[in-house]
């Protein structure tokens, strides 16, 4: 097992070999140039090119990658154009407001979905299968925005019972810290349910079908038993598969419900680096998210051994 | 009395004491939703606005304008004028001190006016014409002129990008072509909380107990800067509606410019003030180097095509959100005129049409940049678009955002040649700069060497020019603005679209006496 996962974590590297050269190039293809973003909308073009070599943009391509690779080697990401901040700064302030709504949306979205797509499945047919289906479909089509809206004018508004917008960490009271996380929670959540629901729906409908199902039922072991015991456990592995992409996806930063709710994660932080062509936070948080990838789906690929002990690496 | 009374009303003390605690601190925080975030620190690196904003706030500078417009001294104490008018005495005010305890001297002050001078235009004009600038001693320094400049003292007082503040010599010092490395230490009224900075998402100011206000009234961007709260956080909501929503339910107190389609509901709630902040001018900027419009009739043509009312519908709806204006030079202000803007004043689509011919316009695209994200410069490019097909012009609209738009309008060559040329952009430009040509980047007609478009009109440049020498308000002056607008209006450096207003939203239950500035200050605001 061990050596596996060494074997994995090598692999991961000739990836973001490629990902750190494909990103460096990518940004600075793309149309836009720091300096004149830097410079504003008065700055004159001498002022302009004054900044492009003060930031050392002016360098031929091959002399900033150089420069760039080998900070990288020293662990350094280098630092913001605009603010001069160092990435690594940067990505840790945007952490926690990140992982606190990725681990929040894929509780509630866990603990709502499993459940129901156990109960679609155990009934599939009837009018509590086509019900959660219903609600699956649902849950895809609403645009994430217009959910948003709706429980902000629903519980913030209205009924004053939520705030509108913000994060607070935990540090500064745990009331706080959930009150703002609820309604970024479940407007996201509601996606993943969905998502979830449909897959352990049809994941557990498959294993339904098998013979030690059967068995049993047959023995009179009790349904709930029979679902949560042995089924889910049996068909697990997609859907832990989802829970997996869902939270590298969610750290990945899902910038609608970041900007809707005010939230300071990745998502914005990213989509702003893009908008102001910010490359070194551009190529910092690129970097960051291959790396997560790549250590979430080894975590779920590990995770499938606890559930199927025929897997062995 | 039961040990579980005295508990209980020990923990009654102290709930009572944590919620008066926290509606102490919140009633002395000022959360404000600013335009922009604070991504840059250095106010002489970049022309941003926000970045001014963040610098009036930490800050100060020699002298400001007042609500009159008039050039007021603020670190300046006493200054006088030689007899010859080439020498300029400057001496500080007592108290002045940065953040970190030292005092201010008149050595930080040459040092920041230099830096200041690299690259802002006014202050360019200001050290063309400098024989010298020294401090002599801690308080005092001089600077000495080539040659009589009345602009002088108003250049020391602009207000708008890049406004003169006054760093710390130790930073001033630094290469203007980077931002300066250090604390960010200044000696205006509010410090910087760097530790709490989140770029992005807050930027936090905490009140400086050691500053040393003016004695004389706020007055606009002059007079003393006395401050009534403890700390000021600008605060990031990117969404416009969360925005007000967070406004009406009072989670912020002051929204700097919330966008046109959310003022109906704004106005509607009792709990909110609003204040007409800016005034905008919309313009049209054609490339002056790439035909037709290197043709001073393919220009003519867009004048004439121009109805002002509609584009201004178009930016800013209701009427009462804008005002015509058929001056370069803004409307209501101390250089208002319009000499020479007969083409302004009329749409004539039949004439614009023939001028165009008569330009050589012969069907080639003319390529028009449209910045999605910035929705009155769209409406803006939109509407132009349009008013072009009217005339028969085979328009290539190009949606981008703003960011490759200011990446691609340094492009001097026609798109027949470079893919990323362009024929027409469109900006704004605020009031302060308006009633500032000698400082007003956009307006240059300094050919190479002016503003994007490159406008040439040495008529215009020299004219400006002998206008700074003048004494405003004299015969004189009237003649050499109206010689001045008419020599603009005879090149069309861009075309001006008419002027519309920005306002800010405020919770008036909770915020008052604020200083109604384009860049908003958070001296002399109360927050109940």
């Amino acid at each position: 097992m061990l050596a596996y996962i060494l074997r994995r974590i090598l692999a991961t590297l000739p990836v973001m070999g490629i990902v750190v050269v494909f990103v460096f190039l990518l940004v600075r293809i793309a149309p836009g140039d720091p300096a004149a973003i830097i410079a504003g909308d008065y700055a004159t073009p001498e002022n302009i090119q004054k900044i492009r070599v003060g930031l050392g943009l002016d360098k031929p391509i091959h002399v900033q990658f150089g420069i760039y690779v080998m900070n990288l080697i020293r662990g350094d990401l280098g630092r913001s154009l605009h603010s001069r901040l160092p990435v690594r700064q940067l990505i840790q302030q945007r952490l926690e407001p990140t992982v606190a709504l990725a681990v929040s949306t894929l509780t509630f979205a866990i603990l709502m979905a499993i459940p129901l797509g156990i109960l679609a499945a155990w009934k599939a047919g009837s009018l509590i299968d086509r019900a959660v289906m219903v609600f699956a479909v649902a849950g895809f089509s609403i645009p994430v925005f217009w959910l948003g809206f709706l429980l902000i004018y629903g519980f913030s508004v209205k009924l004053d019972l939520l705030p509108v917008q913000g994060y607070v960490s935990f540090r500064q009271g745990f009331l706080p810290f959930i009150q703002h996380l609820i309604l970024p929670t479940v407007t996201l959540g509601l996606i993943y349910m969905a998502l979830l629901a449909r897959i352990t729906r049809a994941s557990v409908l498959e294993v339904l079908q098998s013979d030690y199902i059967r068995t049993a039922n047959a023995k009179g072991v009790r349904p709930i038993t029979v679902l949560f015991v042995h089924a889910l456990k049996n068909a697990a592995v997609p859907v832990v598969t989802t829970i997996g992409v869902g939270f590298a996806l969610l750290i990945g930063g899902v910038v609608i419900t970041e900007s809707v709710f005010a939230l300071p994660g990745l998502g914005r932080l990213t989509v702003d680096a893009v908008l102001q062509r910010d490359y070194s936070i551009i190529q910092g948080v690129t970097l960051i998210f291959s790396f997560v990838y790549a250590l979430v789906n080894l975590l779920v690929d590990l995770s499938y051994t606890l559930f199927d002990p025929r897997i062995r690496y | 009395m039961k040990r579980r009374t005295v508990f209980g009303m020990l923990a009654g003390l102290l709930v009572g004491m944590l919620l008066v605690w926290a509606g102490f601190a919140s009633a002395q925080t000022v959360r404000a939703v600013m335009h922009a975030e604070v991504r840059h620190l250095d106010p002489h690196w970049t022309t941003a606005d926000i970045t001014q904003v963040h610098g009036y706030m930490i800050y100060d500078t020699l002298f400001a304008l007042d609500e009159k417009g008039q050039p007021q001294p603020q670190m300046v104490d006493t200054y006088r004028l030689s007899a010859d008018k080439l020498t300029y005495t400057f001496t500080l005010r007592d108290g002045l001190k940065w953040h970190d305890g030292k005092p201010v001297r008149a050595a930080d002050a040459v040092a920041s006016l230099n830096r200041w001078a690299v690259k802002d235009a006014a202050g360019q004009k200001l050290m063309a014409r400098t024989a010298s600038l020294e401090a002599v001693n801690d308080k005092t320094f001089v600077l000495k002129l080539k040659e009589p400049y009345g602009l002088t003292i108003r250049a020391l007082a602009k207000e708008y990008s890049y406004v003169p503040f006054i760093l710390p010599e130790r930073y001033a010092v630094q290469d203007p072509s980077k931002p300066f490395e250090g604390d960010v230490i200044g000696s205006g009224p509010f410090m910087f909380a760097a530790k709490e900075w989140v770029p992005g998402a807050k930027t936090v100011y905490v009140k400086f107990k050691d500053y040393v206000p003016c004695k004389e009234p706020a007055s606009y961007y002059a007079g003393g800067k006395k401050v009534n709260v403890e700390r000021v956080e600008f605060v990031v909501i990117p969404d416009q509606s969360t925005a007000v929503a967070a406004l009406g339910k009072g989670e912020v107190d002051y929204l700097q410019r919330p966008h046109v389609d959310q003022w109906p509901l704004l106005r509607k709630d009792s709990n909110v003030g609003m204040y007409r902040a800016e005034v905008l001018q919309m313009q049209i900027h054609p490339n002056h180097l790439v035909p037709p419009f290197d043709n001073v009739k393919a220009r003519q043509a867009l004048m004439l095509m121009v109805n002002q009312q509609d584009y201004l519908r178009a930016i800013a709806g209701d009427p009462e959100n804008w005002r015509t204006c058929y001056s370069y030079l803004g409307c209501k202000g101390w250089l208002e005129t319009d000499a020479g803007s007969d083409l302004l004043k009329r749409q004539d689509l039949e004439k614009a049409k023939q001028l165009l011919a008569e330009a050589g316009y012969k069907g080639e695209k003319i390529v028009v940049m449209a910045p999605s994200d910035y929705p009155t410069i769209n409406a803006a490019a939109l509407t132009t678009a349009a008013m072009l097909r009217k005339l028969g012009v085979n328009v290539d609209l190009q949606a981008m955002d703003w960011g490759t738009l200011t990446s691609r309008r340094p492009i001097k060559d026609p798109p027949s040649k470079n893919p990323a040329g362009w024929h027409i952009f469109h900006t704004t430009s605020g009031y302060a700069a308006l009633k500032d040509p000698w400082g007003h980047a956009n307006i240059s007609t300094a050919c190479d060497k002016a503003w994007f478009g490159w406008p040439c009109s040495p008529r215009a440049t020299k004219a400006l020019e002998e206008l700074g020498n003048l004494a405003p308000g004299t015969d004189a002056f009237k003649k050499g603005l109206s010689e001045y607008h008419a020599a603009l209006m005879e090149n069309i450096p861009y075309v001006p679209l008419g002027e519309f207003f920005g306002y800010a939203a405020y919770r008036r239950d909770r915020l008052s006496n604020i200083i109604e500035t384009p860049l908003t200050v958070f001296w002399s605001m109360v927050k109940k």
